[in-house]
């Protein structure tokens, strides 16, 4: 035995060896597996493993940092899953419990909704997260506007479980409903302990930003500093925000103006630093269309902006920055053509593009800003590369219904908000990498010929469907008769691309879809309690305990040919209609089990 | 001078046996390409394989030779979707069916000669010997000793409880 070398095994590997054999290790139980075979593989998971994992699986989700990646393996993958199975959670959002109200600074028992208008507030939102000393810490900052006033909820997570949320809201005295509407809005994201930054702009011509106490804080004293507009309109607004630059001020003014400032709260009041007037196109008989606006402006990098324009042939403009500015002449010019569309030049398309998003690159930032999407007045979503001379790469066909909102979660999903009926739509991206998901895990769902494919793609209303949708002991505004049946889905974010929760605004409220499984008896500790009766009566309020009273009924049907209409149950009906899912191990199928109709699905 | 697709190369195994193979083979391996570029002369000075002995270095050439013709990995390959899925191809699998010693051994070899491909397939097979087991049939596998207490096993095993359908 001495005389001869010992065998080579796998535990004598190096751990970048087992770290390569580690990023073909398709699911989270093969890497759980891997832990608990010996203690020297158990470190090397720990130390190594779980980071590869999600790296490699996630490639454009991971986060960059973490406290824990075992944690973080845990949220990613039982995300994915959640999408896969279409399992979501509606409820609506609105200031309750911990109210401080400016100005004043007082503390208020009831929020009471804008009131004055005849059609309800579009909201404007923004939301983000930090996570603090673990993947469990982490604190969410969530805006919204309603009519002129602005809503901020600060979401405090603990990783005992405990959670403190405190609302602040905000409206100027002399606010008038309609006229003073807001119609931007950006949380400022590197803010000082005891205030929170706002970006905000109007109807009305006012831009500026807002330091607003924190709720709690010693500091009482709300400070504006004002960018000037010349009384135009404030259209749209971007917000750069990037540890390598100063923060940068992106404004769309009136129909035609593109505005830049640089943002320094110290000063009370900036004026642009540079701007642009954007020409209309000359119709035939020589005068500039009338009809045409600058819609939206979004940074897609720190020295590119993307303008939204139209009605136009080529309704995107791209904008360069550089040290002395806005760069007066668009880079280049986007037409909504495909190559094939092209070759029929007597067609020529006609539209507005009303959003427009840099697409993250794989690493989890930003990217270059070189791929784009924009959604368009024609109900199309276009995918679009600065380094390709097509205009077009990739399209991601809905109905006939305008896109006003999208937000792209990493490059795996994309949802889009239309202009008609409530209608969210979801895509699958997956641009490149194999991807993880779940049923690799569960080989017996994988291979169940039972199991039928679902359609990639699929809608949800944002609206309750349930008419006997009862509200048991609440008197919220948002839950009761004045909720608009019709509208725009105006607005979309989310906290990060790793968190459950997407925000949406629509007409007069804002709804939250939080993608957990009701019965999945280990949920994301960080987010979610498993769900049970008791659980959910229990005193105290907490989100992560989903409370049934609060859960919307919504209904969904998939992309393509097959349009079934899907419809949730509540929370209690699944659980009583899904004695399994009480126990530990579930009978899954593909879909949710708050999926009504879902037997027939695809059939 | 001999063109270089006839050009041979003599390696020389950590026990010390030489063996010749065609340079074209030889350079599947970057360690080697880039002694050649180095030592300027091929085929003359013999290359020293320290870390390969020679049953290794044969079934390690054995396949350099049947991949001698591939194309070169491009730049962007890590992005690439099939970096990530385990499929191997025929003869790959069959290549890799082999005593699990000689299946490390081969890893190693093809880390240290820098043979990447080699490298992917060697982890796959390994990857695909892992995947879809419990840690009993991991440890039966690779005949690894569970050193755990019950104790230390038990909370490892309720720590990774979510991961089971996941």
């Amino acid at each position: 035995m001495e005389t001869s070398r010992p065998k080579t095994n796998l535990t004598d590997l190096p751990p970048e060896l087992l770290n390569h054999i580690t990023g073909y290790l398709p699911t989270a139980s093969s890497i759980a597996s891997l832990d608990r075979t010996s203690r020297s593989l158990h470190e090397f998971v720990e130390k190594n493993a779980w980071k590869t994992f999600t790296q490699t699986r996630f490639p454009s989700t991971w986060p960059q940092q973490s406290p824990s990646y075992k944690d973080t393996a845990r949220s990613l993958t039982t995300l994915s899953k959640a999408w896969e199975k279409r399992a979501f959670v509606g409820r609506y959002t609105e200031p309750r419990g911990d109210i401080t109200a400016f100005p004043g600074g007082k503390h208020i028992d009831r929020w009471k909704r804008p009131r004055g208008q005849t059609i309800g507030f579009t909201p404007q939102l923004d939301v983000y997260e930090e996570v603090g000393g673990t993947w469990r810490d982490r604190t969410e900052i969530l805006a919204f506007s309603a009519g002129a006033e602005v809503c901020i909820r600060r979401t405090k997570r603990q990783h005992d479980g405990t959670e403190i949320v405190k609302w602040t809201t905000y409206r100027p005295h002399s606010a008038a409903e309609g006229k003073d509407d807001i119609t931007a809005l950006h949380l400022v994201r590197k803010s000082e302990d005891d205030h929170q930054g706002l970006l905000t702009g109007t109807a009305n011509g006012d831009l500026q930003l807002l330091s607003i106490p924190r709720a709690g804080s010693s500091g009482q004293d709300l400070s504006i500093s004002y960018f000037a507009t010349n009384g135009l309109p404030v259209r749209s607004t971007s917000l750069l925000q990037d540890d390598n630059h100063p923060l940068l001020l992106a404004a769309n003014l009136g129909e035609a103006r593109l505005a830049l400032y640089s943002v320094d709260p110290g000063q009370p009041k900036t004026t642009a630093s540079s701007q642009v007037d954007i020409q209309p196109p000359l119709r035939a008989d020589g005068n500039p269309a009338s009809t045409h606006r600058a819609w939206v402006t979004s940074f897609l990098s720190p020295s590119r902006l993307g303008v939204g324009v139209g009605p136009s042939e080529d309704p995107i403009h791209i904008y360069t920055i550089d040290g002395a500015g806005l760069y007066p002449k668009a880079l280049r010019k986007f037409s909504l053509q495909n190559d094939f569309e092209k070759s029929f030049p007597q067609q020529k398309t006609t539209s507005s593009a009303y959003t427009i998003v840099p697409l993250p690159s794989t690493v989890g930032s930003t990217g270059d800003g070189n791929v784009f999407l924009s959604g368009a007045y024609d109900g199309i979503i276009r995918l679009h590369d600065m380094r390709s001379n097509r205009d077009v790469e990739q399209t991601y066909a809905a109905d006939d219904s305008p896109i006003y909102s999208l937000l792209p979660r990493g490059r795996e999903k994309l949802v889009a908000g239309t202009s008609r009926h409530n209608l969210l739509k979801v895509f699958d991206m997956r641009l490149g990498a194999k991807c993880y998901s779940y049923l690799d895990a569960s080989p017996a769902a994988a291979g169940d010929p039972g199991i039928i494919d679902l359609e990639k793609d699929f809608n949800v209303f944002l609206r309750p469907n349930n008419s006997s949708f009862t509200v048991r002991g609440s008197n919220n505004w948002s839950q009761g008769r004045n909720r608009p049946t019709e509208s725009s889905v105006y607005s979309l974010a989310s906290p990060s691309a790793h968190s459950p929760y997407i925000y949406a605004g629509v007409e007069n409220a804002i709804m939250s879809l939080a993608f957990t499984e009701i019965l999945d008896p280990r949920p994301d500790p960080v987010f979610f309690e498993p769900w049970s009766a008791q659980a959910e009566s229990r005193p105290g309020f907490n989100t992560r305990v989903i409370q049934s009273k609060e859960v919307l009924g919504l209904a969904m049907y998939e992309q393509g040919a097959n349009m079934k209409l899907c419809v949730q149950r509540s929370p209690w009906e699944t659980w009583r209609a899904n004695p399994q899912g009480r126990r530990n191990r579930r009978e899954q199928g593909r879909l949710d089990e708050r999926w009504k109709g879902a037997a027939e699905f695809g059939s | 001078m001999a063109s270089e697709a006839e050009q041979t190369v003599k390696l020389v195994s950590s026990d010390n046996v030489e063996i010749v193979t065609e340079r074209k083979v030889a350079e599947r391996s970057m360690l080697i390409k880039n002694m050649i570029e180095d030592l300027g002369a091929p085929g003359e000075e013999p290359i020293p394989i320290m870390n390969v002995s020679e049953a290794v270095l044969r079934k390690v050439l054995e396949w350099c030779t049947h991949h001698k013709n591939d194309p070169a990995p491009s730049q962007d390959d890590d992005a690439d979707s099939r970096k990530k899925t385990t499929d191997i191809e025929d003869w790959d699998q069959k290549f890799m069916q082999v005593d699990q010693e000689m299946l490390f051994e081969i890893i190693l070899a093809a880390n240290y000669m820098d043979i990447k491909a080699l490298l992917d397939v060697g982890c796959k097979t390994v990857a695909n010997m892992i995947k879809g087991k419990s840690p009993e049939e991991i440890r039966k596998t690779f005949n690894i000793q569970n050193d755990f207490t019950p104790e230390e096993e038990d909370q490892i095993r309720r720590e990774n409880e979510w991961a089971e359908d996941r």
